[in-house]
Order: structure tokens, then sequence, then C-alpha cells
């Protein structure tokens, strides 16, 4: 149990009349890289922003380190970094002027926020082009600023809603290499997908959110040996099958 | 602070590089010039109030309040001048109307009757001294027609005296011509008569005189003399005769002459009597002034005592207000919109940031550009008014303060209400533009029904202008503000709760997923065509149809599913 940096115990979301989750059950393990496949409008997103606090669930709890979000919002805000779909930052800006006021939003002194701006942008290879209006970049530096902005303050577990979505299979596969350097640098990792064939070797658990509600979770390993199949496409169609 | 400065610092980045953001910065202030230029076009006023005052009321200035007390003016009688020209400062009245000490349109120097009026209502004025003009002229052209009456008749009654007088004359010329002639035969009679004594005359009797003296006379000196005598004797007889005849054609003459003199006397009393009778009557006509007859009564049109003088410092305070309403209420609308819009919107929610420094720092981002205009303005109004301003400025900045604060929350409420730009301007404008119909600008709120006029009189766009023409024009205190104050603070109260409500809407808003096409609602064929467009182009395509392609292509892809799902 100590293990679980984030634990979702029977969590259960109606928007109106519209079952969005389902007695939702889910473990993340500290410095792990998690994945939460399903299908268009299966709840993943919605899962996500429960998991920061920003949607409160009908029913079931949601800890962040053995401790109940409710009760320490500021720590969660503070200790978690959220990519959404939609690339969130100013267009108007330039990349280093939303990192540095996303930073200062966060609270980073200005020494600290220095240093972690030429890092990430490092990170995320938008050195060169910290100056651009982030209007001007392409697809792929966009999504890049976005990780970059959710990762400013530093967080402990970052949490990223398919990010690889609207990219080429380039970009894809270098935000999957940029997330796994992300999460070598020890931070943990939560994201969404339906790219199922990409997500294969890059993730430790994945998730299966099938139905309103968390089909498996496990590894790779496991659900082959379950399912007897070898690639997750067909891992998840044997499992969401069965559901 | 920093946050705030950060988030302040952040807003006019984004402002300065939008375009549509800039426009409104720039075409705002024309804007509202194009809606005054709109203004002023009215015919029918409603309960227009008029303060009164004279020191003595008489029959005349009772009769001239009830010809004003119609439908479209209320008189209301005032304790003193002051009460009522201080009505017209407060707008408690439109007009103050002084009229002088019992009221006579015969006297000469009656007094003018002075309507005082606050020239900083500029489209109201006009209408109300002409409503009160036609009202007071009635009354004027009244007695002016009587006045003419009473001096027509007095001309109609010479007329029929002189005419009467008439053959008088005639004949009086007629005995003057008699006397003339009498006089002129009398002198024609008296040239015929010779006063000569003979051939020898006078010289002759003095010889025959001195002879006798001598005495020792011969005879034929004698007889000299005697002839001499006896001439002398029949010619003196002869002139005794002759000057009696002319003494009776004298006495004739004068008997004729006395007589007509006598007539021509009589006639020149009955004449006389005449004048006597029209002279009386004009005597009684007490106006010889043909301007007074023309206009018995006189108007004065008196501005209250203000320190503007034109009709700039006149219009100050509702440009001022006006100018502040439309960039606060557009400006802060926009600022908000495109906030709540942008997809950074979500991640502001996500910081540990409160909530409401995000509407502080959007506040105060506002608030620093319309203050910017103001300084402008008020710099403008400095060297126009030669400091008029500078008496009241430390209570005009902070009126000017608090009604940016109500139009900036108004704006951004708009801004937290609309959910696309175009609409939130759109809003924005409206309803600036109905503060601003609604207002003494346009048409003066008196020409509004009772019950909307009620309503108006909350307009804070008329709040405003009335505190800022109360500070800038009549240099009011404090304490005559604070009704007005207390009202914009409401609306401040009232405009920050609705925000932080309005806010954590637009924030729920973000907790439900938007743009969820499924997919059996949406045509494949279109999907495939929208798949195939190429790279370029895709970044143009709407950015949820692009995410809904990607997905579309990956679920096909890694599903391997190449028919409809």
């Amino acid at each position: 149990m100590k293990d679980f940096v984030v634990r979702v115990k029977g969590v259960n979301k109606k928007f109106g009349n519209n079952v969005i989750l389902k007695n939702i059950n889910l473990n993340v393990k500290k410095g792990e890289l998690l994945c939460i496949v399903g299908t268009n409008g299966s709840g993943k997103t919605t899962l996500l922003k429960s998991i920061i606090g920003f949607v409160e669930p009908e029913d079931g709890e949601i800890f962040y380190n053995s401790k109940n979000i409710k009760s320490i919002e500021k720590k969660v805000k503070s200790d978690f970094g959220f990519a959404t779909q939609e690339n969130a930052f100013y267009p108007k800006l330039t990349v280093e002027e939303n990192m540095n006021y996303f930073g200062n939003l966060y609270g980073l002194k200005k020494d600290v926020l220095k240093v972690n701006i030429e890092k990430l942008l490092k990170l995320v290879d938008l050195y060169t082009a910290k100056d651009v209006l982030a209007e001007n970049l392409s697809m792929g530096m966009e999504r890049r600023l976005d990780i970059a902005c959710s990762l400013i303050h530093n967080p402990k577990i970052l949490i990223l809603d398919e990010p690889t979505e609207d990219l080429d299979v380039t970009l894809r596969k270098s935000i999957l290499i940029l997330i796994k350097a992300i999460n070598k640098r020890g931070t943990t990792v939560v994201m969404t997908s339906h790219l199922l064939s990409e997500i294969e070797d890059v993730f430790d658990r994945i998730a299966i959110l099938n139905n309103k509600t968390i089909a498996k979770t496990g590894t790779l390993k496991e659900f082959r040996k379950t399912t007897r199949k070898k690639s997750l496409n067909d891992i998840f169609e044997v499992l969401t099958k069965h559901a | 602070m920093l946050k705030i400065f950060n988030i302040i610092h952040k807003n006019f980045k984004l402002l300065i590089r939008s375009k549509t953001s800039a426009l409104i910065v720039v075409f705002g202030p024309l804007l509202v010039m194009l809606l005054i230029g709109a203004a002023f076009n009215t015919s029918k006023m409603y309960d227009i109030k008029i303060g009164s005052y004279s020191d003595a009321y008489n029959e005349l200035s009772e009769e001239l309040i009830t010809q004003l007390s119609g439908d479209q003016f209320v008189v209301i009688k005032t304790e003193s001048r002051e009460a009522c020209v201080e009505g017209v400062k407060s707008s408690e009245f439109q007009v103050c109307m002084v009229i002088p000490a019992n009221l006579q349109v015969e006297e000469e120097s009656g007094g003018d009757i002075i309507f005082y009026v606050d020239y900083s209502r500029v489209n109201l004025v006009w209408i109300v001294i002409e409503s009160l003009s036609k009202q007071v002229s009635t009354k004027t052209s009244e007695i002016s027609t009587q006045l003419t009456q009473k001096l027509l008749d007095i001309v109609s009654k010479t007329e029929t005296e002189f005419v009467a007088k008439r053959d008088l004359i005639y004949d009086l010329t007629n005995k003057n011509n008699e006397v003339v002639s009498g006089l002129n035969d009398l002198q024609k009679e008296l040239s015929y008569f010779n006063t000569s004594l003979g051939s020898g005359g006078i010289y002759d009797f003095e010889n025959a005189t001195a002879k006798i003296r001598a005495t020792n006379l011969t005879e034929s000196e004698l007889n000299y003399v005697l002839d001499i005598l006896g001439t002398a004797e029949s010619q003196i007889s002869l002139k005794i005769r002759t000057i009696e005849g002319l003494k009776q054609n004298i006495d004739t003459k004068k008997t004729s002459i006395s007589s007509i003199l006598s007539e021509t006397e009589s006639n020149i009393g009955a004449i006389g009597k005449g004048a006597d009778e029209i002279a009386k009557q004009m005597h009684g006509l007490n106006i010889k002034s043909a301007e007074k007859i023309v206009s018995p009564i006189k108007t004065v049109i008196e501005p209250i005592d203000t320190q503007g003088t034109t009709h700039l410092s006149y219009m100050f305070p509702t440009l001022l207000v006006l100018i502040i309403m439309f960039v606060s209420i557009v400006l802060s609308a926009a600022l908000v919109i495109r906030e709540k819009t942008s997809n950074a919107f979500f991640r502001n929610f996500i910081t540990p940031t409160n909530d409401l420094l995000f509407i502080i720092g959007n506040f105060l981002t506002n608030l620093l550009i319309v203050a910017t205009q103001i300084v402008i303005i008020l710099i403008v109004a400095l060297i126009l008014f030669k400091g008029a301003i500078i008496v009241n400025l430390h209570l005009t900045i902070l009126a000017l303060l608090l009604i940016s604060t109500v139009f900036i929350l108004l704006g951004m409420l708009i801004g937290y209400i609309f959910k696309s730009e175009e609409t939130a301007t759109l809003g924005a404008i409206s309803i600036a533009s109905i503060f601003l119909f609604f207002s003494n600008t346009i048409l003066p709120i008196e020409s509004l029904p009772g019950y909307i006029r009620k309503l108006a009189n909350f307009n804070p766009f008329i709040i405003g202008e009335w505190i800022i023409r109360k500070l800038v024009l009549f240099q009011s205190g404090i304490a005559d503000l604070s009704k007005q104050i207390l009202i914009l603070l409401a609306y401040i109260a009232v405009l920050s709760a609705f925000i932080w409500v309005s806010r954590e809407m637009a924030k729920e808003s973000h907790r439900i997923k938007k743009h969820h096409i499924t997919l059996s609602k949406f045509p494949i064929d279109k999907i495939m065509d929208h798949i195939k467009i190429r790279k370029g182009d895709l970044k143009k395509t709407p950015r949820h149809l692009r995410t809904f392609i990607f997905r579309k292509e990956s679920l096909l892809k890694h599903f391997g599913k190449n028919k409809k799902p």
C-alpha cells in the first residue's frame, strides 16, 4: 500500500444523467509509468481530472500519499502536473513567457524558475525556440511546450491526457521518448492513450478503461499471459469483449 | 503580489499581441463619439420640474404659474432664490424660475423673469427653454394683444376726434381769411387818405400867422391872410369829414373782426377740449415703449453658477464617464472572454493560485488601462479648464475609480457569462449602449415614462455622470454625493459576487469535457475525406475536428477496421 502514491477507490461520476465513471478502482505506484487506455468517451479525461481534484466524484475517494486529496488540495496542485489534450498555454506569449507565467503561478522563486525553464526547454528540445510566440510553433513543439508547462514546478506526478493526440508517427515517438525521459528523472507518469501499438514497450503498467470502469490493470506481460495474445490491440479487444 | 503582477504582465502582452483588442482600445472611443453624434432628437417631455421663486407673487405671476403647470411642467414654489438654484444643481428641478416681486407689465422697469438652467444638461436645457418660452410667450402674446388693443383704441378715438373737429379748423381758416381781408380793406382806405393841406400847405399858414402878429397889416395883406385861413378851414373840414368816414368804416370792420375772433376763440376752445381728451387717454396708457408692447413679459436665461463656461466644459463629465463606460465594459469583457475561451484557462485552475487573484489581476489590468485614459483626459481637461478640476481633484479621482470599477466589473461579468468573444463584445457594446440610451446624453431621461425613468435613475452611467458633474462643475462635497456613492458601492458588491459565481460556472464548464462527437453521429465518408487532407492544411481545420480526425485515423489503424465502426 505504501508503494501506491495515488489510490482511486470506488469512484463514481455522473454529469447530469450520464454516467461517466462507474466504480473506478485504480492504484498508481510511485515512480511508475502508467497508461490508461480506453476508447473515446470512456471517461479517461474525467478520471484524470478527478485524480487531480478538479472534478469531484459523487462517490468514492481518491488518496494521494494516503491522504484524501480533498484535504490537501494545495499539496495536490503543487505535486501534480497536468497536460490536457488541447494545449493549455497562451498562443500570444512566447515559449519562455508561458513557462515563466505558469511557474510564477506555482509560486516558484525567480532563480529557481530560471533554472527550471532552462532545464525543461533543453529536455523538451525547445531551448532554441524559447523566444518564439507559441502560436508560431509546430504541432509537435506545441505539445512539448505543453508538457514543459506541466513540468515547470517539478511535479512528483505528471498526468498526461492523450499527449500523442493529433501528432504524426514521428512526433508521437518523440513525445513517448520524452515521457520516458521525464519518468527516468523520477517523476511518476500517468497517461491516457488509445494508440495501443505505440505504447506497448513504453509503459510499466496499463489500465484498461472500458464501459466506464477499469476492466483490468497489469503489465503487458501479465495481459499476454492471461489473454494469450501478443499485441496490445488484440489484448484490448479480448479484455473489452469479455467486459 | 508577484503573482498579480505576473497576471497583469501576461494580460498586457496578450492584449497588445491581439489585433481585436487593439482595435477595441483604439476604436472604442471613436464609437462613443459616433453614438454621441446620433443624439439630440426629442420633442415630448414628461414631468419637467420648474422651481419657482418670487419675493411677492401677484395675480399676474400666479396666472403665469397656472399657465406653466400643464401636463408637461410641474411648478414647485421654493422658499428662496438660493434653494431654487440649488434645486437645479441637484437635479431636483430642471429649471429655476425667479419672478420679480409683484410682476407688472405696465411698469417700464418691471424686471425680467429669470430662468436658471444647468447648461451641463445641454440637451435638456434647450428643450426646456423652448417649451417654457412657448408657454410664456402665450401669456406674453395675450398681454401684448391687450396692450396693442388699448393703443389702437386711443388712436381710433383720436381719429374720430380729429374728424369731428376738422370742419371747425376749416371754419377757423375761413374766418381768419375774412379778418385778413377786412384789415386789408382798412389799410387800402387809409392809404387813400391825403394828409397835405393844399398848394402852400403849412408854409402859407405859418406866413399868414406871422403877418397877423406884425399888426400893421395892409388890406391886401389882411385879405391874403383871410384867404389863406378860409382855404385852410375848408381843407380841414374836408379832412375831418374824411376821417369821420374812415372812423365809421373802422368801426364796422372792428365789429365784424370781433365777431370772427369770437367765433374763432370758441372753435379753438372746442379743438383744445378734444386734444385734452386725447391727451388724457394717452396719459392713461403707461407703456410707451414699443419693446414693452411687443414683449410685455421679458425672460432671461441664466446659467446656474458653474465653473464651466464653454460647451466642452459642460459636456466634459458626460464625455469622461462615457469613455470610461465604453472602454471599461468592452475591454474587460474582451479580456475575460479571451482568457475564458483560452485552453490555458484550465491550466490556471490547476495551479495553487487562489481564484480571487485571477479576478483581481484581470480587474487591475483593466483598471490600469482605463486609468491611463483617464489621466490623459484629465491632463487635457486641466489645460482646458485651467484648474477648475483641481479644486476637487482627490474626490474626482476617487469617484472616477469607483465609476471605473463598476463598469470594469460589469464588463468582466459579461465576459464570464458569454461564451464567445464575438458575443461578449456584442453584449458589452449593447449593455453600454442601453446605459447610454437610458441616460441624459442622447435623450433626457425626462423624455422617458415615469416607471422607466425610476429605473433609469439607477443607471450607473447616469449616477457616474451626475457625480462627476457635481464635482467638476459645482465643486460639491462628498456629503452631497453620499447616496450615489453608496449605490455605486452596492453595484460593486453585487457585481463582485456575480463575477465569483459566473467564474465558478465557467470553471464548471471545464470540468465537463467538450466537443464530444460520437462516431455514430458523424458520417464516416466525411471523416475519411478529412483524413486525406494534407498535413499542412490540417492545421487550418478546427481543433476539435482535427482531434477527431486523428482519433478516427488512430482507431481505424490500430483496431484494424477499415469500415464504419
